[in-house]
C-alpha cells in the first residue's frame, strides 16, 4: 500500500467530499442567489423580487469548480487513507465492488427509462444521469463500508 | 478474554477479531501466528481446515 496516506486524512476527505456535493448541487440549482438575498438584502425589489446580480453567473460557476475540485480531492483522501487493518481493506475493497455495480445499474436504468419515454428529448439528460450514478456510488460505498464495519459486528 | 482484549494484543481491530470468530473473514498467515501466540498454541489448533460453507473454521 505504497500509495496510502496517513489515515487522520480519512476524516478531512470525507468532510471535503461533503462539502463539494453540496456545493455542487447548490450550484448547479442557483441557489447561490439565495446567499445573495441575505448578505444584500437592500437589492430585493417592491414585490419580493430578486434580480439576479450581474457577476452572478461568473460567481456561480467559480463555486461549482471549486466545489467539483473539493469533492475530487475529498474523494481521492478517502479512497487513498490508511485502514486500521487487513480486515477493513477487504471491507473496503467489498464495498467498492458493491458500488461500481449500483453505479452501473442506476445508470443503466435511468438512460433505459429516459431513452424508452416517448416523446422526451435527451438533451442535457446525460449530465444528469452522470450525476445520479455518481450520487449512486458514494452512497453505496458509504453503506456498504459502514454497513460491514458497524453495523454488522456485534459486540461480544 | 473479549474481542477488544484480543485485538489489542494482536494489534488489530476489534471488528476483525468479530468478523474472524463469525468466519466472515479469514485473516492473513501473519494475523493468524500473532492469534495463536496468543492463545500459546500452533496455527493449526486455532484454525481448522474445512470443507463447507467456509474453507477455514475458526476455535477461538
Amino acid at each position: 500500500m505504497a500509495l496510502s496516506i496517513s489515515a487522520r486524512y480519512r476524516a478531512t476527505g470525507i468532510f471535503l467530499a461533503t462539502a463539494g456535493f453540496l456545493g455542487l448541487w447548490v450550484a448547479s440549482w442557483e441557489g447561490l442567489i439565495n446567499v445573495y438575498r441575505i448578505i444584500l438584502p437592500a437589492h430585493t425589489l417592491p414585490d419580493g423580487a430578486y434580480p439576479y446580480p450581474a457577476n452572478f453567473w461568473d460567481v456561480n460557476a467559480v463555486f461549482g469548480m471549486v466545489s467539483a475540485c473539493m469533492l475530487t480531492i475529498g474523494a481521492t483522501m478517502v479512497f487513498l487513507a490508511k485502514e486500521p487493518d487487513e480486515y477493513f481493506y477487504k471491507i473496503r475493497l467489498e464495498a467498492i465492488q458493491f458500488a461500481v455495480i449500483a453505479q452501473f445499474l442506476v445508470g443503466l436504468i435511468a438512460f433505459a427509462y429516459f431513452y424508452f419515454t416517448p416523446g422526451y428529448q435527451m438533451e442535457n439528460t446525460f449530465q444528469g444521469i452522470l450525476g445520479m450514478a455518481s450520487g449512486t456510488f458514494l452512497v453505496a460505498y458509504a453503506l456498504r463500508y459502514y454497513a460491514g464495519t458497524y453495523f454488522n459486528a456485534d459486540q461480544d | 478474554m473479549t474481542q477488544a482484549e484480543l485485538a489489542e494484543l494482536v494489534d488489530v481491530s476489534r471488528q476483525a477479531i468479530n468478523a474472524i470468530e463469525t468466519g466472515k473473514f479469514i485473516p492473513s498467515a501473519v494475523l493468524a501466528i500473532k492469534l495463536a501466540r496468543v492463545f500459546g498454541k500452533p496455527v493449526e489448533e486455532i484454525f481448522i481446515l474445512s470443507e463447507e460453507p467456509s474453507p477455514v473454521g475458526v476455535e477461538v
